[in-house]
């Protein structure tokens, strides 16, 4: 029976091992059971290392521990208050905790993130805080509607409370910052994650990340990450490596792909059974010009029995490795194969990205109509578009001169609840521009700016070029006029500005934007200095541009003087009020005497008089009337309310389970 | 109706189901328990009176109800009553009080039918009956208008009906009341019976019928209703109440604080139980306690000295277990560890199961240390204890204990042990586990065990893992298995991955749809589906920050969020700096409010009710705490009210 432990270990590791072999040789069967390459080969090591990681936050060891050493009196280590808490579990999630979460839960589906935003927040001072696991789920709901500032800001609240994260926030967190093209910021996190967090990362977190730096185009640190990944806990993982290979075929990095490839085939053991990598794989085939590989290796992903797992996005990189090279009826067919199996909620073969993927394949072929056609049957799959899709086919459409169909694409939007953003706007108004329709623009951008979207400087800087170009320079001025109070304008800008309205000598408006540009005390630089008094010199007006500056450096300093003037009054005032409101004798000799005491007199001695009773009483006392009072048993009206919603949340809670 | 068939269920247990009735009955009434609760604290003194036996039950009886009613009405003794009570005459409450035998002889009588009750002809049996008889034709109220005028003055309908179903059971009960009545150590017991009744204020013609009943004798006789009219009456007036009044008994912790165990509540009235004789019943009695789930009263039963046995036992820990009061399983193990079966290994197994429950994992642990013998079961009880407490860490080390101690885990352990990896959020071990177990111990995986997997990433949000996961299941997921991942979404919050398993869930079980389901609002991400890389120019367009005005408008609002500043004005000690700051920050209504805030639900307006007028420091910083908690904060200060709410004052910042 006692097999002793160094014994037993290796009899457990030659087991594992046996079974990994035999497990390999039964994948190549359809199937299952996942093993995965585990880091560990011992649940003890696993253990090991995981109490290792919450020791080194000096948590205290576990209860049996203490038994077993049979010395209650062990003193407690003592614990840094500052050290990361361990997220609370999931039995923690329950009763009035769990009510809360499905309260919030509904305010969510009811598109309502604000509230609950703010009833996580106001919980927390509550008898009732929420989980991590609300907050998760709000934190969710904000990233999802791109509500990047709220998020971070509840985020920053939660830490503040001490609602321990857990690895489902963090890899919220990071997600938000790569979504908001910030990856230094989300790795300085991943860091101090590694570094300090008692929680492991999971593998979507270094999905997350790795997508993340590659959509940003920082690819080896990505790849760097990868290697990281190897040595943390986790396993190959062929989503990861897709995203990496995506990266690789963007930069045309054929000898990377194929790297890459290797690598996690090695690892797999010797096949892929992800089809997410196929799509890039072929690509990096095309680029070498190696197009018997690519089929081949289309075979082997989606030939007849073949035995890789193709998803809806696995389908969608290989339509567009196909598409782009020249294999567009290959493509349809795929295409059509995808419709086919699609059949959801079991099997889901198409997605949005497939619809983008073979629009872009119809562009790229030329035929826009069928483009727009297979766009549109795209409800039929269940599948809405995005601002993202219709943007990609109109600036397909405006590409090729067909800014009607443009248009019209642009009307759908609204039908189908898509926003369009500012990259449609500036495509249409660019669209517009090439074909002269320079007042459509203009009413594009107006339109833009109107509903709360915030075009930059250079599609504004496009605007005001063309109408000055045609002339319209009273719209372009009426244009500068509404942006100059909203975006952070640069030197060109203003010199642009001023050299229009100089040359067509409205020299009194140039005078009244510097003006302008000195009340809202931008930077008024030297450089632009010079520019205008240039400008200005050639009708001999120079003097006017100084004495105008003078002027505001006058203005300038009297309202500095002005606002001095103020502050003094106002602490002159207040410390009448305190004379007034206090017997000037507690302010022992302290505080100046106050100039009227007899005034205030009869408020002294009221004052006083409230104070000595108060000193008498000496017992201060403050009760809390109403709260829970799940205790007391009286019954009025606003506790009967509470009972009714605690009714209805545990209604709630029937509900959900 | 409800209360109805809670009797009927009852029907068999004889002794005390007429006392625990009503316990049950009252659950709901809540006008009851506010008056009784007002009775609690202003009695508090009465306790004592009721610890201390009088010397005679007679003289006893005398003092009692003076002492309760003197709060509650004007009828201090039985005279007293008398006299107020124009229509009864004193010859007859005395006749009544003075003549036990009477009444005993009546008492015996079962055969007894609840119709008689109620009729007016059921003249015969005592003397006392039919003065009373008499008094109830003076003042025009039969004993169904009794019921009616009660039915006005409480809510709760009264069911005449109820009355009769009680009477099967007098005979049995009369007995035990009777054994009760006469020794001196029932009076406590007594006294407390009376206690519910007497305290409210009842109408006072209710209370005038009490006074007659006064002789332990009768008493006894009330308690046990016999079948006079009496004992009508007597009914007639407390079931009436009971429903109200008992409850709080039952429930009320001030109650319970009364002193000695006998004294407290419902249970109390048991307690003389203890003192029949023969052994035989009160296990009986404690079974039937057990059963039907009262452990308080079982525990009670058990400080009597009454031995329960293997059985009682049995069902008692099921009960602590499920009540999840510790308390109770410490008495209920402390007695357990008593009795003779304390060897027993499914009892003890009972024992950490019931402690795991009550989340007292240190008990269960202890337990499970000085067993003499351990089976699988109890291992498995333990571990799985610890991972549903969140300690699944120490599960697994348990598990590397038995591992060492060469047991051979079974279906059952990887099933716990995976339950202590979800715990741990210990996937990786999980994964060993739940491979080795293949491997090691050629146990094949069931359904449950891959459910347990499942759990272990659900639970420890791999989310995404699980969803992968169970695509390579080697199985077609059923139902089950969706809904697990749904369940498991919701506690982490991904809308759409819920919405996507319940879809799958649906689709295989349409029984388990959900009618009003809430459509989730579409998401605006858009680098979610997207398969176009390099296609999201926005940021070729986009302004990256906010515009000069937003930033203004920010700005603003930043700015009336502002913080708050001490103002030490209003700290009139000669003191520094610091420590002034220091003082505000102990004034009682902030900490009046920190205290309401931390006990009470968000959202709630609080209502904090201060001496002395509120300073101005305070003023601003509840003004600024209205709106860092968003709540409604009322404070009444000697002045005026102040309804802080949104950072403002409906004082206007004048009073």
């Amino acid at each position: 029976m006692a097999v002793s432990k160094s014994t037993f270990l290796s009899h457990l590791r030659t087991l594992a091992q046996l079974h990994v072999h035999g497990h390999r040789r039964r994948q190549l069967l359809p199937s299952f059971v996942t093993l995965r390459d585990l880091s560990f080969s011992t649940p003890e090591e696993a253990a090991a290392e995981r109490r290792r990681r919450k020791r080194r936050l000096r948590i205290e060891p576990p209860l049996s521990s203490l038994n077993r050493s049979q010395q209650p009196t062990q003193p407690k280590p003592i614990q840094n208050p500052n050290a990361p808490k361990i997220p609370e579990p999931v039995s923690a999630l329950s009763g009035n905790r769990l009510n809360l979460h499905n309260k919030i839960l509904t305010l969510i589906r009811q598109n309502d993130l604000e509230e609950a935003a703010l009833f996580t927040r106001h919980s927390i001072y509550s008898n009732c805080r929420p989980t991590i696991y609300t907050v998760n789920a709000v934190l969710n709901a904000q990233l999802r509607q791109s509500k990047y500032s709220d998020l971070l800001s509840l985020h920053r609240f939660i830490t503040q409370a001490g609602v321990a994260p857990n690895v489902i926030t963090y890899n919220l967190i990071f997600q938000t910052y790569l979504d908001c093209r910030k990856p230094d910021t989300a790795m300085e996190h991943y860091k101090q994650f590694i570094n300090d967090s008692p929680v492991n990362p999971s593998p979507t977190t270094y999905r997350i990340l790795v997508k993340g730096l590659v959509d940003n185009g920082k690819l080896e640190r990505a790849m760097e990450l990868l290697q990281d990944m190897g040595e943390k806990v986790l396993d190959a993982d062929p989503v990861a490596y897709s995203y990496l290979m995506l990266g690789a075929a963007r930069n045309g990095d054929a000898d990377e792909i194929f790297r890459l490839y290797e690598e996690l085939k090695e690892k797999k053991g010797g096949f892929v059974h992800d089809g997410v990598v196929y799509g890039s794989l072929m690509k990096g085939h095309f680029m070498r010009g190696m197009e018997k590989e690519a089929m081949e290796c289309y075979d082997e992903a989606c030939g007849e029995n073949s035995k890789v797992k193709m998803s809806a996005v696995a389908y969608n990189s290989v339509v567009d490795a196909l598409s782009k090279n020249g294999k567009f009826d290959e493509a349809l067919r795929l295409f059509d194969r995808m419709r086919n199996e699609h059949n959801p909620p079991r099997r889901l073969a198409v997605n949005l990205g497939s619809f983008n993927v073979i629009a872009d394949g119809y562009c790229a072929e030329g035929r826009f109509k069928d483009a727009i056609e297979v766009f549109r049957k795209m409800g039929d799959y269940r599948c809405s578009p995005d601002t993202l899709s219709f943007n990609n086919l109109i600036d397909q459409l405006c590409k090729n001169g067909l800014l009607v169909e443009a248009e019209e694409l642009y009307g759908e939007m609204g039908d189908k609840g898509v926003n369009p953003d500012e990259y449609t706007y500036a495509l249409l108004m660019d669209a517009c521009f090439k074909v002269e329709r320079i007042d459509d623009g203009a009413a594009y951008f107006r339109k833009m700016v109107e509903s709360g979207l915030r075009p930059n400087l250079a599609v504004y800087n496009r605007l005001v070029d063309e109408l000055v170009k045609v002339g319209k320079i009273d719209e372009a001025k009426s244009f500068y006029d509404m942006m100059v109070k909203k975006l952070k304008m640069d030197d060109a800008s203003y010199k642009f500005m001023t050299k229009t309205l100089s040359d067509v000598g409205r020299l009194d408006d140039v005078l009244k934007m510097v003006d302008g540009i000195l009340d809202e005390g931008a930077e008024f630089s030297e450089e632009l200095q010079e520019f205008v008094k240039e400008e200005l010199g050639k009708e001999g007006r120079a003097e006017d541009l100084t004495k105008l500056m003078e002027d505001k450096e006058r203005q300038k300093a009297e309202a500095k003087a002005r606002e001095a003037e103020a502050a003094e009054a106002a602490k002159k005032s207040a410390r009448a009020a305190v004379a007034t409101l206090l017997p000037s004798k507690l302010f022992g000799n302290k505080e100046v005497k106050s100039e009227s005491p007899l005034a205030s007199g009869s408020a002294v001695d009221d004052a006083s008089a409230n104070e000595a009773t108060a000193n008498k009483e000496a017992v201060e006392e403050a009760t809390v009337v109403e709260s829970a009072t799940a205790d007391s048993n009286s019954v009025e009206d606003t506790i009967k309310s509470e009972h009714s919603d605690e009714t209805e949340s545990e209604n709630n809670d029937k509900v959900a389970a | 109706m409800a209360s109805l068939a809670v009797r009927r269920a009852r029907y068999p247990t004889p002794a005390f189901s007429s006392i625990f009735l009503k316990v049950r009955l009252s659950h709901s009434s809540n006008l009851f328990s506010r008056t009784l609760l007002a009775r609690a604290l202003s009695t508090s003194a009465i306790p004592n009176e009721y610890q201390t036996p009088p010397p005679s039950p007679l003289q006893h009886q005398n003092q009692s109800p003076s002492g309760f009613q003197e709060q509650s009405n004007p009828y201090p003794n039985p005279n007293q009553w008398v006299r107020q009570n124009q229509g009864f005459n004193n010859a007859n409450a005395n006749a009544s009080q003075s003549t036990p035998d009477n009444q005993n002889t009546v008492y015996p009588n079962p055969s007894q039918d609840s119709n008689q009750w109620n009729l007016p002809q059921n003249e015969n049996h005592n003397q006392g009956y039919r003065q009373y008889q008499n008094s109830n034709a003076q003042f025009p109220r039969s004993p169904t208008q009794w019921n009616s005028t009660q039915n006005q003055s409480y809510p709760q309908s009264q069911n005449p009906n109820q009355i009769n179903t009680q009477l099967p059971r007098n005979p049995n009960q009369w007995n035990l009341h009777q054994n009760q009545g006469y020794p001196q150590s029932q009076n406590p017991n007594q006294m407390n019976t009376q206690l519910p009744r007497s305290p409210n204020q009842w109408n006072p013609p209710q209370n005038q019928g009490y006074p007659q009943f006064q002789n332990p004798s009768q008493m006894n006789s009330q308690l046990s209703s016999s079948r006079n009219q009496w004992n009508n009456q007597n009914q007639g007036y407390p079931q009436a109440r009971h429903p109200n009044q008992w409850t709080p008994q039952g429930q009320d912790p001030t109650h319970l604080d009364r002193g000695s165990p006998n004294q407290g509540h419902a249970v109390e009235n048991q307690a003389p139980v203890a003192h029949v004789p023969e052994p035989v019943s009160s296990l009986v009695v404690l079974k039937q306690a057990c059963q039907e789930g009262k452990v308080k009263e079982a525990i009670e039963l058990m400080d009597k000295g009454v031995k329960a046995d293997p059985d009682c036992f049995n069902a008692l820990f099921e009960l602590c277990g499920a009540s999840k009061l510790l308390e109770d399983a410490k008495k209920a193990h402390d007695y357990f560890l008593q009795s003779s079966c304390r060897g027993d290994l499914s009892l003890n197994n009972k024992v950490i199961d019931m402690y795991s429950k009550c989340a007292s994992l240190t008990d269960a642990r202890r337990v499970f240390d000085h067993m003499p013998e351990r089976n699988m079961e109890s291992w498995h009880l333990i571990i799985n204890g610890y991972a549903d407490n969140g300690l699944g860490d120490d599960g697994l080390q348990l598990f590397e204990q038995m591992r060492k101690l060469g047991l051979k885990p079974n279906e059952q352990t990887f099933l716990a042990v995976l339950n202590a990896c979800a715990s741990a959020e210990a996937v990786e071990e999980g994964f060993i586990h739940f491979e080795s177990m293949e491997n090691e111990y050629k146990i094949s995986p069931g359904f449950e065990h891959y459910m347990g997997v499942l759990g272990v990433l659900g639970k420890s949000g791999r989310l995404v893992e699980a969803k992968e996961y169970i695509d390579k299941l080697p199985f077609e997921p059923t139902a089950d298995v969706w809904e697990a991942l749904r369940t498991y979404a919701r506690i982490h919050g991904d809308i759409d991955l819920e919405d996507h398993a319940e879809e799958l869930m649906v689709d295989l079980d349409p029984s388990k749809a959900i009618l009003n389901k809430i459509p989730a609002p579409p998401p605006k991400k858009r680098s979610a589906i997207s398969m176009l890389d390099g296609k999201n120019r926005i940021i070729e367009f986009r302004n990256p920050t906010l515009y000069k005005d937003d930033e203004k408008l920010k700005a603003l609002s930043q700015m009336k969020e502002a913080g708050y500043v001490p103002d030490t004005r209003y700290v009139l000690h000669d003191i520094d700096q610091e420590a002034k700051e220091q003082a505000l920050l102990y004034h009682s209504e902030r900490l009046a409010i920190a205290y309401g805030l931390i006990s009470t639900p968000a959202r709630t307006p609080l209502r904090i009710i201060k001496n002395l007028r509120v300073c101005g420091d305070c003023h601003n910083a509840i003004k600024i705490m209205s709106k860092i908690v968003g709540r409604e904060l009322i404070v009444r200060d000697n002045k005026r009210f102040h309804h802080f709410k949104d950072g403002k004052c409906s004082c206007g910042d004048y009073w």
